[in-house]
């Protein structure tokens, strides 16, 4: 049997928060609590969930921030301290490795 | 298979008690986290200790793997379950869906008969059939070369979707299908493929499968978004006076022009020549200053001469003079 193609492929540029839920397997409230602790902050009416606008890089912070809720039980104020440091963490391994073996 | 003595992988005594395993577990879960560590075992291991502790910390479990333990299994140790194993256990099967099962050890799941799901384990469940239009989507996940997201091009994806049985059994069903990625996807990003999700139960469509792209690590390039960074050896001499010399991108070779007066660690950019889009990314270029490692003669001599005429000292502000 031959392998169908498919040729219909969109790439997501915004994102709704249903769309955030469906990639990052988590609840709507979950999302919402992110929101509300300024973990992520979507564009669009505070007030209206259904109508805010995730980039991809917010999408990625909300995987990352379900992903410390559910394998490490850290809570929602800990997550935005956590996602922080390690964002500042990166940033600096980023300038370690430019630093340390020029030539590799 | 290889036996797993889950008792060294989380480091605590056979006699340990719920709590100490529980302590145990949590320390090294956060240490091998894989959005904490950057290790390329990081995953591996969380993986790891997470079945360990799924088959340490319920009790049941941990009696039954005790009792195979103590027949003398060692870490590594080739395996096999006795024959009746399951059916004496009852464990098989029970309370775990095909999706779960798809992340474990074949260890584990020759023991336990199913198990967790790393990272998503207590997630949001299957909701296959509840009202929510999003419950026909779909979610999956595909490992591309740098090259391949410059290019885009057919790739291979196999992915599974629960689907109803006529005896209306949730079964998974495992799908094959090229999708012709477009050129220029960042790592991350997610491309929606229409009408690959579940059936919708009412109105007979079908939802939409999300494919997350994952860009490889580039031995040479590092990824930033669309942006490409790579080191570039330089001369001092060409440092020092200049140059034009031929540097590879993505797209192929061009002439980079290295501006006199050149520093270690000088970024240069080459606009458009990061990721395809729109706009395209660029690629940066940071300079590194060799010296040769042996010097022939006349280099020597040449070295010795300028030693002598200049006056530079790199030191002067350091010394306060």
């Amino acid at each position: 049997m031959s392998i169908p193609v498919m040729k219909e492929v969109e790439p997501v540029s915004y994102y709704s928060i249903v769309q955030v839920c469906t990639v990052n397997a988590v609840e709507k409230s979950f999302v919402i609590e992110l929101v509300q602790h300024g973990v992520v902050d979507p564009e669009g009416d505070y007030k209206e969930p259904d109508q805010w606008c995730f980039t991809q890089t917010q999408v990625s912070l909300c995987k990352r921030a379900a992903n410390l809720y559910y394998d490490l039980q850290v809570n929602i104020p800990g997550i935005g301290l956590a996602l922080q440091l390690l964002d500042e963490l990166e940033q600096l391994r980023a300038k370690v490795k430019l630093l340390e073996d020029p030539l590799k | 298979m290889e036996f797993k003595d889950y008792y060294q992988i989380l480091g605590v005594a056979d006699t340990a008690t719920q709590d100490e395993i529980k302590r145990a577990y949590r320390q090294l879960a956060r240490k091998h986290h894989p959005d904490i560590s950057k290790e390329p075992t990081a995953y591996a291991r969380f993986k790891e200790v997470t079945e360990a502790y799924e088959a340490l910390s319920d009790k049941e479990k941990r009696v039954a793997y005790d009792h195979l333990r103590q027949s003398g299994y060692h870490q590594g140790d080739e395996f096999k379950p006795p024959p009746d194993w399951q059916a004496q256990q009852g464990f098989s099967d029970r309370g775990f869906s095909a999706e779960d099962r798809a992340d474990f050890s074949d260890f584990f799941s020759s023991i336990f008969g199913g198990g967790f799901k790393t990272g998503q384990g207590r997630r949001r469940q299957n909701f296959y059939g509840s009202d929510d239009p999003a419950a026909a989507d779909i979610y999956a996940e595909i490992t591309l070369q740098l090259v391949d997201a410059y290019q885009g091009g057919e790739k291979r994806i196999v992915y599974q979707s629960p689907e109803v049985q006529h005896n209306g059994q949730i079964v998974m069903k495992k799908h094959t299908i090229d999708v012709s990625i477009p050129a220029g996807v960042v790592d991350g990003q997610h491309l929606r493929l229409k009408g690959l999700g579940r059936a919708r139960d009412s109105s007979g469509g079908r939802g939409h499968l999300y494919l997350e792209i994952h860009i490889a690590p580039h031995p040479l390039y590092v990824l930033d978004g669309k942006n490409v960074t790579k080191k570039m050896p330089v001369t001092p001499w060409e440092a020092a006076l200049g140059a034009t010399i031929d540097t590879t991108t993505l797209g192929g070779k061009v002439k980079l022009t290295i501006p006199p007066g050149s520093q270690s660690g000088t970024k240069l950019r080459l606009k458009g020549r990061g990721l395809p889009g729109n706009p395209a990314g660029d690629q940066f270029v940071i300079l590194q200053l060799v010296n040769p490692a042996t010097l022939d003669q006349a280099t020597e001599k040449l070295y010795q001469q300028l030693a002598e005429v200049s006056n530079f000292n790199p030191r002067a502000l350091l010394e306060g003079d």
